[in-house]
């Protein structure tokens, strides 16, 4: 092993001969400098994978051959090693990324970077209290002279702002350790800990303020609030190569300062640490919501997740948490924030626009846009990558702890950064395309950007080889979508061809094991996706990345099916989430309606994480899904749980992502999206009601209450759904509705309730899946959404008519289809449990349903055609044979529901007895009968005979050009009302109107507006001063010293 | 006025807190520690009289070296901060010369000065002084220079050579010590010698040597770069005052 | 010896008031400066030893007495070290001020506020 003293020795040799060899060109300048941060990661790679291999142990390095605390000594262990390489290897990314910035500035640019380096590495390697001020000071000062060695006036003024918080810093840090050294003797930390917690002095004055100042000056460094607006000005004008290195590197490694020291303090200490971290989390978070300044923003975020980890070191020191449930919590999320800060800040320094809104330059750059989707899930905790498995380790260590304040706190700040880092993210993808110079791509640059963004999906692939067993099957979906995205090239058949390919697979790999709930959810997922996607070969042309992403989507879906704990169910769910969000996200206009539903999501995602955690606190050494079934000793998990599920099944009131989801995102993904992706929610509510059961707090069933949040979505989504002209907002309103149904047979807790729910699951997999894709055969015909430019397509598209015929039957519940069946045994259930109300309410919204309905066969495909669209012609084959099958099935099942219910019963009966009897092919509940084979046959003659009656009977009809009735008298202003369906349910409208009311839309924007000026209100504490920020600076002392006095 | 009262009272309270400080802090009486170790054990294992020096330069090595570092960091900022740039500042009115006694004086002393301070750093290990104190010494010569005649040009290949080599040789001192003593800095790769003598404490002179030389250089490297290229704004401001 | 402390401390204070207060950004340096000299007193202070003198043998101290005879050497090694961190720190503030002021010609902090929320 290479001792680390050589890190120190030969970064300072090189940097001391350096300024000799300036002579001898550049070429041997950039050669040494490479070598040379070359030979630290190589220092540094060699000790960890000592450590990794067992190979060494932890190394205590003496210096001037004494002993400590005579002498100073270095320490390489696992973390040193591991918090080494990474700075090292920042560092080698960072020369590379700035190395023509640097040869701008001459030699001396890269000295300085060494030496940056070096501080770095010194502040991680020593374990000598006042070698560390020194380090920190190395550390500093070339942080000050990078961040000015540009000349930059804006850079130069945040550096010297920098220079006196520091000066500030270093003067109390000098003053804690000068008394602490007077009292222990030692200058060693592992001594002066050792001292400080044997002496019974421990308590005295002296001490206190000690140690106090000591923290006072890290608090500083660390830029907690309110003391860091010297750090936003940094982090916004400084080069942001540089911004990077100091949010990662410099931040990090000072980070790793204060967790030496952390055994100085005392627990109650350690806590107000961590209250001080997440105040500065969710502030900060909150503060750069409305912040358009990118690299400003970055810098809100990077003071945010600082606050984060120092919440997380805080709450380990406070509780006692051992270190090894601390570390991979600490090590997921710093490492994760390392190298996708890192990588963020550097992508804004090779896009170089200093607002967000101008990063619509990225469009069409899809390479860097990849980048920036994988540095921004990361940062949010997205899965695959760690800090998804920090936060829910650090959730669940809290929830053990029943620290319920911290997690919502947490949630809250990690929910504020999705907000406008998400937001970025939408205008970077889907920003409105301008008038732009193209963008300069330099290829060092993306190398380190493409190394980065390896690190960061590798430190995920870690945790998620730590935590899952079954990673075999975890990887088939991401390996997919890698491949996926590989082939991006080739043509649109074979990519498909690929994409099913994967998704059989994946369901020969897991539905043979699988029975019972799981096995029917996973074939309505992995079937219904099979079926849909097969409508993409009618396309010439798919989105690049849309195969990938189904494939994802459809996969984690999958992996929800069998997931053994509320973790794996988590991990799908997250991944479901991030997955659906980015395929919405290709609508050509789905910036705001995706950025809409990844809200919704996230926070519904993020509130079953508390239901999940609330559960976890009463049965501390589980994650399985049997920690639900204490929910009735704790009304609270019913509730977080329930209102997750209901974000992502849109029941009302948070329903406002589900139209504009639906509705802008590509014709291609929204079958998938309300065929298969709106029943995820469902099987979240079965795996949790399973165990839940029924949950009675005070005088009210939450059952109950669900049941009526159920009902009242298929309500009101109905009577919304009405007044649509957007077809496939009409539709989209019409699945949440339809969803709305059978979350209130699955609240019904009841054999025929839930046989229902599985019923109606599938069937209505199956016609909204048929629905969507007959409208998007018409969409890709006709080019628009809007119905009334439709009308009279019938003869045009016949096929696709009766599609759309088959469909709305079977969506209204009329006899024959199986819609009736899944409407008979709900309201059989209903009746069953006496909720005559709901049943009413039921059978209404499902009244109200016909409109639509016919709305939508009648505004599409009768009437008078549109001359514009004289030309059009039946969707390509490619649309129309998934539709075929999905018209088989329906009949199928419509004939003979036996082979449905049957096996929907048998699954259900060991949860609950059943109450279904069989008689031949006839269905016998408590309250009925019914045959469908019967009632197919009788219908179908009917249908026969009137169509003949129709045929021979009536006189031969008489044609009605369009305009004849339209240009009666006056040119129409509007194109819109030459249609005669126009705002066809208009008087019904005005009737409906208090209901109609968008209360949630109220409801929701008021909140967006109340945070955004809060946000602006907090913020005008950044004056700008510098003395201000001094002043900012004493006060935290101040407010510091007050608490911890106090406790 | 506000802003005065809150500066006020912070700075009140941090008066309380030190004074609180202050008040509860009792000396000890005896040495403790590694103090008492230093003192008891410094002259048989280092061999040098001057005990502040044997901690700075052995047992702290790491700090200095890294001292030494700062102050390089310190003068390589100092020198990219004030690089010439395209922008040229205006060039500052006609200067009065310095008077004839000033530049004689200085001619006269400068040597000395010079000597004075290798003499504090070569003589570091046995009487007050040492490397940092011989070059601010040396830089202080620089000063001079620069206060008599503004446009005193300083040889910059010598200079940096002498800054270069003094730095390499203080780490390549410092690496011996892992091969021939204790550990990275251990002054042991000379012979100790006889206490109180110039030629002892083993490689404590010759690092004070090497502090002294790339401290004095920097330091006058920094003087001369804050001096600017031709003048510094604010002493520009203060002539128009003058004049 | 307290009554140094008592002097470094009171110098921290005054560097911290003028940090505050003073407009300009050289006094805002140079007060940052006055604190740091108060804090290198203090620290000396707290090295000191009640009758003692400077940890040097020669005849005066001989070596077997100095146990009894000097004063604690670490801090006096510590402050060297933070005087030229001081140093370095003071420098490199200057250079930015002439950078700054080259570039607005003033030296009204509040003048600097170019960045802000």
């Amino acid at each position: 092993m290479v001792t680390p003293l050589y890190i120190i020795a030969v970064a300072l040799g090189i940097a001391f001969l350096l300024p000799l060899l300036e002579k001898a060109g550049r070429w041997v300048v950039q050669t040494v400098f490479f070598l040379t941060l070359t030979f630290f990661v190589g220092v540094s790679l060699q000790w960890s994978v000592g450590f990794l291999t067992h190979t060494v142990t932890t190394a205590q390095i003496f210096t001037a051959g004494f002993q400590p605390p005579i002498s100073i000594n270095l320490q390489m262990g696992p973390l040193e090693a591991v918090l080494t390489l990474a700075v090292n290897v920042l560092a080698l990314l960072g020369g590379m990324y700035l190395v023509h910035h640097l040869q701008r500035i001459g030699l001396q640019g890269f000295v300085l970077f060494l030496l940056l380096t070096l501080g770095m590495n010194g502040l991680i390697l020593t374990r000598d209290v006042f070698n560390l001020f020194v380090f920190i000071e190395i550390t500093s000062i070339a942080t000050y002279a990078v961040i000015g060695m540009d000349l930059n006036t804006d850079a130069l003024l945040a550096g010297f702002k920098y220079m006196l918080a520091g000066s500030i810093a270093s003067i109390f840090l000098l003053l804690g350790i000068i008394f602490l050294y007077s009292l222990t003797g030692t200058l060693n930390i592992d001594g002066m800990i050792a001292a400080i917690s044997n002496s019974a002095s421990a308590s005295l004055p002296v001490i206190t303020i000690a140690l106090f100042s000591l923290l006072f000056s890290f608090m500083i460094e660390m830029k907690q609030y309110p003391a860091n607006g010297w750090a936003l000005d940094v982090y916004q004008s400084a080069h942001p190569g540089i911004a990077g290195m100091i949010s990662a590197g410099t931040s990090g490694a000072m980070m790793y300062a204060l967790y030496k020291l952390m055994p100085l303090f005392s627990p109650t200490w350690a806590l107000v640490l961590a209250g001080l971290g997440l105040t500065t989390f969710v502030l900060s978070n909150l503060m750069a919501i409305p912040q358009k300044h990118t690299t400003r923003m970055l810098g809100y975020s990077s003071i945010g997740q600082m606050g984060l980890l120092l919440t997380v070191m805080g709450i380990g020191t406070a509780l006692s948490v051992s270190e090894a449930v601390l570390l991979p919590i600490l090590g997921a999320l710093f490492f994760n924030h390392f190298f996708a800060k890192a990588g963020l800040y550097w992508l804004a320094g090779v896009v170089n626009r200093s607002t967000t809104d101008d990063w619509r330059v990225l469009r069409g750059h899809t390479g860097y846009q990849i980048l920036l989707g994988i540095f921004l899930l990361a940062l949010l905790g997205f899965p695959p990558f760690a800090g998804f498995f920090g936060k829910w380790n650090f959730i669940m260590l809290l929830a053990e702890q029943g620290q319920f304040i911290w997690i919502g706190f947490i949630l809250l700040g990690s929910l504020l950064e999705a907000v406008y880092l998400l937001r970025w993210f939408g205008t970077a993808v889907r920003g409105e395309p301008a008038t732009h110079h193209p963008l300069e791509t330099p290829w060092l640059a993306n190398v380190t950007l493409t190394l980065l963004a390896t690190a960061v999906v590798a430190i995920g692939a870690i945790f998620i080889d730590r935590t899952f067993s079954n990673t075999g099957l975890l990887i088939l979906p991401f390996a997919a979508a890698a491949v996926l995205i590989l082939i991006n090239r080739l043509p649109n058949v074979l990519r498909g061809s690929t994409a099913i390919a994967a998704l059989i697979l994946m369901a020969y790999w897991m539905l043979p094991s699988q029975q019972g709930l799981s096995l029917f959810f996973n074939i309505i997922f992995l079937g219904g996706g099979i079926l849909i996607l097969l409508a993409s070969f009618g396309y010439p042309k798919v989105h690049s990345g849309f195969y990938a992403l189904v494939v994802l989507m459809i996969g984690a879906m999958a992996w929800l099916t069998r997931a053994a704990n509320v973790l794996q169910f988590f991990f799908a769910w997250e991944v479901m989430t991030a997955s659906s969000y980015l395929l919405i996200l290709q609508g050509k206009q789905a910036r705001t309606a995706a950025y809409t539903y990844v809200l919704f999501s996230l926070a519904g995602a993020f509130v079953l994480l508390a239901g999940f955690a609330t559960a976890h606190m009463l049965s501390p050494h589980s994650i399985g899904w049997d920690i639900l079934a204490n929910a009735s000793t704790l009304p609270g998990v019913f509730l977080l749980v329930a209102l997750g599920l209901l974000v992502k099944v849109a029941a009302i009131g948070v329903h406002l992502w589900a139209p504009g989801a639906y509705a802008e995102a590509p014709d291609n993904a929204t079958p998938l999206l309300s065929a298969v992706l709106s029943k995820a929610g469902i099987l979240g509510f079965v795996f949790a009601l399973l165990k839940m059961g029924t949950v009675v707090t005070g005088a009210v069933s939450l059952n109950y209450l669900l049941g009526w949040v159920g009902v009242l979505t298929a309500l009101l989504a109905t009577l919304f759904a009405v007044f649509q002209e957007d077809a496939k907002k009409l539709l989209a309103y019409s699945s949440v509705g339809q969803v709305g149904y059978i979350v209130l047979g699955i609240a019904l807790m009841s054999h025929l309730g839930w046989a229902a729910a599985l019923w109606h699951s599938l069937n209505h997999m199956l016609f909204k899946g048929l629905l969507f894709l007959a409208i998007a055969g018409v969409i890709y015909r006709t080019g628009t959404r809007q119905m009334y430019q439709m009308g009279g397509l019938i003869k045009q598209m016949p096929v696709s008519f009766v599609s759309v015929l088959i469909g709305i039957i079977a969506l209204s519940g009329i006899p024959p289809l199986t819609g009736f069946g899944g409407k008979w045994l709900l309201y059989e259930a209903l009746m069953e449990k006496g909720w005559y109300f709901q049943t009413a309410v039921a059978f209404f919204a499902s009244t109200i349903a016909f409109l639509y309905c016919f709305r939508l066969i009648h505004t599409i495909f009768l009437g008078q055609p549109k001359p514009a669209l004289k030309h059009v012609k039946e969707a390509p084959v490619g649309f129309l044979i998934p539709q075929a099958v999905l018209i088989g099935i329906i009949l199928f099942y419509s004939m003979r529901p036996d082979k449905l219910l049957q096996p929907i019963s048998a699954i259900l009966s060991p949860y609950f007895a059943p109450t279904l009897r069989w008689e031949n092919l006839t269905v016998h509940s408590s309250l009925g009968y019914w045959n469908g084979t019967w009632f197919m046959i009788i219908v179908g003659i009917i249908f026969v005979l009137v169509t003949l009656w129709a045929f021979f009977i009536t006189p031969r009809p008489q044609k009605v050009k369009p305009f004849n009735i339209v240009f009666a008298g006056e040119r129409p202003e509007r194109p819109e009302s030459t249609h005669y369906a126009y705002q066809f349910f208009k008087p019904y409208e005005r009737a409906f109107a208090p209901v109609l009311k968008p209360y949630a839309i109220r409801f929701w924007h008021a909140v967006s507006e109340w945070t955004t000026s809060t946000a602006l209100a907090l913020r005008t504490l950044y004056t700008g001063n510098a003395q201000t920020y001094l002043m900012h600076i004493f006060i935290l002392g101040m407010m510091l010293f007050l608490i911890l006095k106090g406790l | 006025m506000i802003k005065r009262a809150i500066a006020l009272f912070l700075v009140l309270f941090f008066g309380y807190v030190f004074t609180t400080l202050l008040l509860n802090w009792h000396p000890w009486t005896e040495l403790i520690g590694v103090a008492r170790y230093y003192v008891s054990h410094e002259l048989t294992e280092l061999g040098a009289t001057n005990l502040v020096t044997a901690i700075v330069v052995t047992y702290r090595g790491l700090d200095t070296l890294g001292e030494v570092t700062v102050l390089f960091l310190a003068a390589t900022g100092v020198s990219v901060l004030l690089r010439r740039t395209t922008i040229t500042l205006p060039s500052p009115g006609p200067k009065r010369q310095s008077s004839e006694i000033l530049h004689t004086a200085t001619r006269l002393l400068t040597p000395f000065i010079v000597m004075f301070g290798a003499y504090i750093f070569i003589n570091g290990h046995l009487t007050p002084g040492g490397g940092f104190q011989g070059g601010a010494v040396i830089a202080s010569a620089v000063l001079l220079l620069f206060l008599t005649n503004p446009h005193q040009a300083l040889n910059h290949r010598i200079l940096k050579t002498i800054e270069s080599l003094s730095g390499a040789t203080y780490v390549l001192v410092g690496i011996l010590g892992l091969f021939l003593a204790g550990g990275f800095l251990d002054n042991r790769i000379l012979p100790l010698g006889e206490p109180g003598r110039i030629l002892s404490a083993g490689a404590i002179p010759i690092i004070y040597t090497c502090i002294g030389l790339k401290v004095g250089t920097e330091l006058a490297n920094i003087l001369e770069n804050l001096r600017g290229p031709a003048t510094s704004p604010v002493l520009e401001e203060n002539e128009g005052r003058a004049q | 010896m307290i009554l140094i402390i008592a002097i470094g401390i009171a110098l921290m204070l005054i560097g911290f008031w003028g940090a505050l207060i003073r407009k300009n950004m050289i006094r805002i340096v140079l007060s940052i400066g006055i604190a740091e000299t108060g804090l290198q007193l203090l620290m000396i202070g707290v090295g000191y030893l009640k009758g003692r003198t400077a940890p040097i043998l020669d005849s005066a101290v001989p070596f077997s007495q100095a146990l009894q005879r000097v004063v604690d050497p670490v801090p006096q090694a510590l402050v060297l070290t933070a005087i030229v961190i001081g140093v370095a720190v003071n420098a490199l503030m200057l250079t930015f001020i002439i950078r700054l002021y080259e570039k607005k010609k003033t030296l009204t902090i509040s003048d600097y506020r170019d960045l802000k929320w």
